[in-house]
């Protein structure tokens, strides 16, 4: 999570405008879930993969873990799809009797839990482009921009902001019980655990206060108005995003998308 | 009085805890001077300086910004804070915003100017506080200096007319305490008046013009640094120590290394001053 955090600041899409990053990952999302033969997604897997890695520059160790961390998900969600029940056994590939029922794999499930597997991954790999190569503050003024309630931006803003303050307030009490053999055993752990997370909600009141009178110091007058820098859009950078999006688009098109909505089950 | 930009005269404030932080403070702070509120934990210095930008409002006593005594309906408060910026200690618990440049905008940003004039002061402010290098780098990977940067740039950028640092340099370490300081002396040589609350006498003595010593909520003493730093009794009252400028002429005049009728150094430069005579002393005697 962290590490994600560091690597949005430090990649080289990191000058990009934000709002045509969210266009990329947008349209690999779109590509990937709206209705097209299973090779598309895996398409939109390939060439996402290759802009975060490729062109941002994210080490493809840590990538790879990435997708490994998104694909433990898949696959436990998987056998839920593929697996079918029914009174008759014929048909199926692979079954187990329980009781008066079967319980197996069949041609159709299985290439429809294989189906939404790549589905996903195409999802996840946008996704993924969009969270490794865009901060989260430059993700904020894209939906300021866009007419996002101001409210809910101030909280996101906040909450991002102080989530980084309340880890750091945890690790330095953490290190301080641990310091005084708070950890040594399972119970005093749990009894140092408690105390921790009871201190941080003081502090975190605490804060709250102290942020306010801060905020009003410097006119707060109810909403969290800013203003973000203006964004120098580099045409090369506008072109090769736009190309992407527009050859996903396409290869969605050439691949039968939007018509397989209808032809799957 | 004239001159005087902040006067506090006859402050009393308690918490709701009981705790009384002020117990009749009176102060002067003329137009375009540098003060530092000395005094140890737990002084008043804090709360002084709330009641100073009307974030708090005294049980008793009254504030006078610019002559007229500051009233507290939400129009009179915002232009007092828009003249009188304050700098918190704690870097953490002012930095709101996750960007560096959209959190030094929130300030001008209250003020109701236009997009462009607000990101003409924060790109100034991010160069008056060396922090221009800073803009687009998210405020939780910043260092503590840095943020604290940051901090004034954010005050800084509303301009105005009256700068309160509580505590600018704790927990700096030395270079960056010396970047700040000559910071604060770049806007005191432009006009602005400037408080600091502070613990460092070296620093109060060098760098004020005036120096105000706060124990339990009441002033012990107000005066210029010389005054301040050569009344032993006002310092053991205080629970302060001599300034080192101070206690090393001292020490010269004893030994009648330095003349004892030369004004008191004020800092390094003009303690280094009187020693060459000094050396050419000490050769005599070898």
């Amino acid at each position: 999570m962290l590490h994600i955090d560091r690597y949005a600041y430090r990649n080289r899409l990191y000058g990009v405008h934000p709002a045509d990053k969210v266009c990329l990952a947008g349209t690999a999302l779109f590509v990937s879930l709206a209705g097209a033969p299973p090779l598309t997604p895996l398409l939109v897997l390939v060439v996402m993969a290759g802009a975060t890695v490729g062109w941002a520059g994210i080490p493809w160790r840590y990538y790879l873990r990435l997708v490994a961390v998104g694909l433990g998900f898949l696959v436990l969600g998987l056998p839920a799809v593929a697996l079918q029940a029914g009174p008759a056994g014929d048909g199926l590939l692979w079954g187990v009797r329980v009781g008066t029922f079967f319980l197996g794999l069949d041609r159709a499930g299985v290439e429809r839990a294989l189906h939404l597997l790549v589905k996903c991954l195409g999802a996840v790999s946008g996704l993924y482009f969009l969270a490794l190569t865009t901060p989260v503050t430059e993700l904020l003024r894209v939906l300021r921009r866009v007419g996002f309630p101001g409210l809910l931006l101030e909280l996101m803003d906040l909450v991002y902001r102080y989530l980084f303050v309340l880890l750091e307030t945890a690790g330095s009490i953490y290190v301080a019980q641990a310091a005084r053999d708070g950890y040594a055993s399972w119970g005093r752990a749990f009894r140092s655990l408690g105390l921790l997370v009871s201190v941080l909600f003081v502090r975190a009141h605490h804060r709250a206060l102290a942020l306010f009178t801060a905020l009003s110091a410097r006119g707060y007058n109810g909403s969290l108005e800013v203003v973000g820098p203006e964004y120098l859009s580099s045409w090369k950078n506008r072109l090769a995003v736009g190309c992407l999006t527009v050859g996903l688009l396409v290869s969605w098109v050439l691949t039968g998308g939007g018509a397989h909505v209808r032809g799957h089950p | 009085m004239s001159g005087a930009i902040l006067e506090a005269l006859d402050l009393h404030y308690t918490y709701p805890d009981g705790t009384r932080a002020l117990r009749g403070v009176t102060l002067r702070v003329p137009e375009g001077s540098r003060v530092a509120v000395l005094g140890p934990n737990g002084a008043g210095k804090t709360t002084l300086f709330l009641h100073l930008n009307g974030l708090l409002r005294p049980r008793k006593g009254t504030v006078r910004f610019a002559g007229r005594e500051i009233r507290y309906d939400r129009k009179s408060l915002g232009e007092l804070r828009r003249a009188v910026g304050m700098v918190f200690q704690d870097p953490d618990s002012q930095l709101f915003c996750a960007s560096v440049f959209e959190e030094v905008s929130f300030g001008p940003a209250n003020l109701g100017l236009a997009p462009e004039e607000v990101r003409r002061r924060v790109r100034e402010a991010l160069r008056a506080t060396d922090a221009e290098d800073l803009a687009e780098r998210p405020t939780h990977y910043l260092s503590y200096g840095q943020k604290k940067r940051v901090c004034l740039a954010g005050v800084l950028a509303m301009e105005p007319r009256v700068l309160i640092c509580d505590e600018p340099t704790a927990g700096l370490d030395p270079r960056q305490t010396s970047g700040l300081i000559e910071l604060l002396d770049r806007i005191a040589r432009r006009g602005g008046t400037v408080l600091i609350a502070t613990q460092d006498v070296d620093l109060a003595y060098s760098w004020a013009d005036r120096v105000v010593v706060l124990k339990e909520g009441r002033v012990l003493g107000e005066g210029t640094p010389t005054e301040i730093f050569l009344d032993e009794d006002l310092l053991r009252g205080a629970d302060l120590t001599v300034p080192w400028v101070v206690e090393v002429h001292r020490e010269l005049v004893r030994r009648g290394l330095v003349p004892p009728d030369a004004p008191v150094p004020r800092n390094r430069e003009e303690l280094f001053g009187l020693l060459p005579a000094a050396e050419a002393a000490v050769r005599l005697e070898v």
